[in-house]
């Protein structure tokens, strides 16, 4: 117990780091702050100066960043340039979408790959092995926005098979109860909808987790092939067991330690990747809102989203880090 | 794998897996490259010569490219690829929405993607080479400021790091480099620091410490050129990712900018005319994921043959 | 078992002739070349060699675990007279762990780290033993105990949700010894289960199989390269060498009175305590190469009472009495 508790106060000089980065990388961006929220409007020298005392930019700078922090941390991130409304507010609004399209990413990623990775360790050497190799390489040289592209135009512009952009077809939408449309539809019992929202769903989900699913299936790969030639597997096949015993068991068991603690640091990298599939798919989700913002030069927006970016990333690892503790007898205990 | 002593090992599992006599594994991974090995890999041989193709070719490009990727002509606007109907082979690849020869913009795009990747990696493992050396050798504080640092660093999913100091200091060639610089530099410390604190318990250090031997002699003579094959190799596999992200940069509109040719920015333009004019995203993306590709390859043959060890062939 | 007894009997396993080669990208490693022994109920017999001898290798095939790129050639291996090397997969799987069972050399290697020692022993009894599976957990589990506490762990009952890593070198071998025995198999394979331990614990283990060895009447064959354990714990002694074997017989005669000048070598360079003050004398020279096999006898280059006419094959001759020796400088 004391050393995760080690471990999470060992993230507390991380976290103030990167808000301080993340802090002083948009108060040091060229552009006066106020004139571009104010754009175009006519304010007199006095409104500006309010203005500017509001936001607290006359104070020096170590203050603002304590006003920084603590107004972060109570979610108060100040209000969007663009939307007028507070960032908070826009940001959540936004988080269903990217959420649903993570977690169907993620799903894929791990249910396609893990049992792929197992099976070409197994096979080691074959064909089948080899071609899984070769994917997977694919999968990792890929440039992720392109990759989407091509899915599009050959999925939705040419067989037409499936939607080009967005989430949902207008007609279609469903009252809004976890925002999260594969939930939503189907508690009002719309089939149709729901399986409009998964004909969205698929292209996106599938560029998303392309990159992921390749890493996770060479790390399970090769994990498996290293448990694999333990002298363990042996003895367990010296007493007879079943080979899906032994394989699934014995073998998976271990294997798994690593191939999960990568998925946790994926999943954070995931992020990244999703401002661009957004902006490609037109998914309307905090990625693409962050796109956006940093056009419209939105400094809070942006602000606000990478941090709270990079929270879920540091989390993430911070798990990725525990999970491979606990799963691990031998440090566990 | 090379086995150059036949004789096996009567221990089964040694025989059945293809472990690799006990004694082996205390050998700490010299600088030494296994050219046979290396060569003998056909797959990683073709691959590291596209890679010094595409070099070339960002070096040449002008001798390449058969017209000004930046001259537009608007009558040929999107024009198809050669063999398709409108097609020409005066612009095999066709053109973009401005007129411009697709193959050409690919032949100079190659410029951007091999200086990027080449100069941030050669800056970032420099840097990397040297902090984690230093915290690796010298420990105490410098290795908490450094580790500290790295922790806080690596706390940023990749991209979002790039594109947010991206947008603070704006689009460029330069800008780029240090916005992928400022981040790539804490995987080659890492890779450095740990095998430093690896090698240092290894006796020819002790050996050298114990005749008096100056702290900087030691991390550069006898510690660096044990730890450099690792380091190359992930170098090597860095610049693929290095590229990825460029492009991924480029192709927000944070990077390159047009009308300066980028695979990445390429792959944007194109993105209007999906619909109509598919070559002109795809081809530059082709091209992107060729050059990665091949040096993912590479750089798996790369640590073959540094380390028969791990080869999974 | 007298001698004269084991001749009346038929053997529990039989091999003859075997061969199992590797197919490595250096080419063909013919670990075992042309191997016949014989195994009788009750007996206790060890096979003695160096690293590379083919030891392992021959039992392994005898539990039909040989992987690619390695492959029995020809030959066959007898239990209880079947022939196993025509089994399935299938038929194999009722065979290992049931009848016959084996153990390997590092015990926290051989054990799965991630999971719980209970389970170790119980999936065996429930592969293997319908009737007790039938009688529910609770019967496994006491079963569990007893194997434990006959292999001598203390407080068995409380160390069963235990993982191997929490248990001392000594009691991980007995753990996989209680595994091996726990369904009481007919043939016991133990695959160096010394050498892996400390020089105290080796003499509980090996009294420990003795004795478990004449409640079970079982079979046990000792793989080593230690000839203490050899001299003081088993009946019979093979002799291997370069995939073959080189002198085979009753222990005692072995020990005593060595006929292959590899086996006498091997006595020599034991040092002993009376020998102070003298030199050690190893056996000069490496294996052969196991790829480019010459055709002659394997052990020449280190022979000291070599001849001209050791080079060819040497095949392997029965002694007066019970033994058999692969040597022309031998007479009968």
């Amino acid at each position: 117990m004391e050393n995760f508790l080690k471990r999470l106060l060992r993230l507390v000089p991380v976290l103030i780091g990167i808000s301080l980065i993340v802090f002083l990388m948009i108060s040091l961006t060229p552009g006066d702050p106020v004139q571009i929220m104010l754009g175009d409007q006519f304010v007199t020298a006095e409104m500006e100066q309010a203005l500017r005392k509001d936001m607290g930019l006359d104070l020096p700078i170590y203050k603002r960043f304590g006003y920084f922090l603590y107004n972060a941390s109570h979610g108060n991130f100040g209000r969007s340039f663009f939307h007028r409304r507070p960032v908070m507010d826009v940001i959540l609004e936004r988080l269903p979408a990217t959420i649903e399209l993570t977690l169907c990413s993620m799903l894929m990623a791990i249910f396609v790959s893990i049992p792929l990775g197992v099976l070409s360790a197994v096979k080691k050497g074959t064909v089948y092995d080899r071609s899984s190799v070769v994917t997977a390489m694919l999968g990792v040289s890929m440039p992720g926005f392109w990759f989407g592209i091509i899915l599009i135009i050959i999925f939705s512009i040419n067989l037409q098979w499936l939607p080009v952009s967005g989430r949902s077809t207008f007609s279609m939408s469903v009252p809004s109860v976890t925002g999260m449309l594969l939930i939503d539809t189907l508690l009002a019992g719309e089939i149709g909808s729901f399986i409009d929202a998964v004909k969205h769903l698929i292209l996106p989900t599938i560029t998303l987790g392309m990159a992921m699913g390749a890493t996770l299936m060479q790390v399970t790969r090769a994990s498996m092939m290293e448990v694999l030639r333990q002298d363990y597997i042996l003895f367990a096949e010296a007493k007879g067991l079943k080979w899906f015993r032994v394989t699934f068991l014995h073998a998976l068991k271990n294997a798994l330690i690593p191939t999960i603690t990568v998925a946790a640091i994926q999943t954070g990298q995931l992020l990244g990747g999703n401002m661009i599939i957004e902006t490609i798919f037109g998914w309307p989700g905090v990625g693409s809102l962050v796109v956006q913002a940093i056009f419209n030069r939105n400094y809070p927006l942006v602000q606000a989203a990478v941090l709270i970016y990079v929270l879920i990333y540091v989390i993430m690892n911070f798990t990725a880090d525990i999970l491979y503790t606990v799963l691990n007898p031998r440090v566990r205990l | 794998m090379k086995i150059t002593n036949t004789i096996p090992s009567d221990n089964i599992s040694e025989i059945n897996g293809d472990k690799i006599d006990p004694s082996e594994e205390k050998t700490v991974s010299l600088f030494s490259i296994n050219m046979n090995n290396f060569l003998s890999n056909r797959l990683a041989v073709v691959a590291s010569l596209i890679v010094i193709f595409a070099v070339i070719v960002s070096i040449f490009s002008p001798f390449f490219a058969m017209h000004d990727p930046n001259k537009t002509d608007l009558f040929i606007r999107l024009q198809p690829p050669a063999w398709m109907e409108g097609g020409d082979w005066a612009h095999p690849l066709g053109a973009d929405h401005l007129g411009r020869d697709i193959l050409s913009r690919i032949i100079f795009g190659t410029r951007v993607s091999i200086a990027v990747g080449f100069s941030v990696i050669f800056i970032a493992t420099g840097i990397g080479i040297f902090t984690g050396l230093i915290a690796g050798y010298l420990r105490g504080k410098f290795d908490l400021v450094i580790s500290t640092i790295v922790d806080i660093l690596l706390g940023f999913p990749y991209l979002i790091f790039a594109i947010a100091l991206m947008a603070a200091m704006g689009p460029g060639f330069l800008n780029i480099i240090l916005a992928l610089v400022y981040k790539e530099w804490v995987i080659p410390c890492r890779v450095v620091r740990g095998e430093t604190l690896v090698v240092k318990e290894i006796e020819y250090v002790e050996a050298a410490q114990a005749i008096g031997a100056s702290k900087l002699h030691i991390m550069l003579k006898e510690i660096l050129p044990n730890i450099l094959s690792p380091v190359i190799v992930v170098a090597t596999t860095r610049m693929a990712t290095v590229i990825i992200l460029e492009s991924s940069l480029s192709f927000l509109g944070l990077g390159i900018q047009p009308p300066t040719a980028s695979w990445g920015n390429m792959v944007a333009d194109g993105r209007e005319f999906m619909l109509e004019a598919w070559w002109v995203s795809t081809f530059a993306g082709i091209a992107i994921l060729i050059l990665v590709l091949s040096m993912n390859i590479a750089s798996l043959g790369l640590r073959d043959a540094f380390d028969p060890r791990f080869s999974e062939t | 078992m007298k001698k004269e007894d084991m001749n009346h009997q038929s053997p529990l396993l039989r091999i003859d002739k075997l061969c199992t080669y590797f197919n490595t990208h250096s080419g063909i490693v013919k670990a075992v070349d042309g191997v016949s022994i014989k195994l009788y109920p009750g007996e206790c017999l060890g096979v003695v060699g160096e690293s590379g001898s083919g030891k392992s290798v021959t039992f392994t095939s005898v539990m039909g675990l040989i992987k690619k790129p390695g492959k029995i050639m020809s030959g066959t291996i007898e239990f209880q007279g079947q022939d196993i090397t025509r089994f399935t997969e299938r038929q194999y799987r009722n065979i290992r762990g049931k009848k016959i069972a084996m153990t390997l050399q590092d015990a926290l290697t051989a054990l799965n780290p991630s999971i719980k020692i209970i389970d170790q022993i119980s999936e065996v009894l429930k592969e293997h033993d319908n009737e007790i599976k039938s009688q529910g957990r609770r019967a496994i589990k006491k079963r569990a105990i007893e194997m434990m506490t006959l292999v001598g762990i203390p407080d068995a009952e409380n160390r069963l949700k235990d993982y191997p890593h929490q248990f001392s070198g000594g009691m991980r071998q007995r753990i996989m010894i209680a595994i091996a025995l726990s369904c009481k198999p007919k043939l016991l394979i133990a695959d160096e289960p010394t050498t892996a331990l400390d020089v105290t614990i080796q003499a509980q283990v090996l009294n420990l199989i003795s004795e478990i060895r004449k409640e079970l009447d079982m079979s046990v064959i000792i793989i080593t390269h230690n000839l203490g354990v050899v001299s003081e714990y088993t009946d019979r002694t093979v002799v291997m060498y370069a995939g073959q074997i080189v002198e085979n017989g009753l222990t005692r005669d072995v020990i005593l009175n060595p006929q292959h000048p590899y086996t006498k070598g091997l006595l020599e360079s034991i040092p002993r305590l009376s020998d102070l003050g003298k030199k050690i004398h190893p056996i000069p020279g490496q294996v052969c190469d196991l790829v480019n096999l010459p055709a002659q006898c394997r052990f020449f280059s280190r022979c000291s009472y070599r001849t001209e006419a050791c080079r060819k094959n040497i095949e392997i001759r029965k002694l007066d009495g019970h033994g058999e020796v692969r040597c022309i400088l031998i007479d009968e």
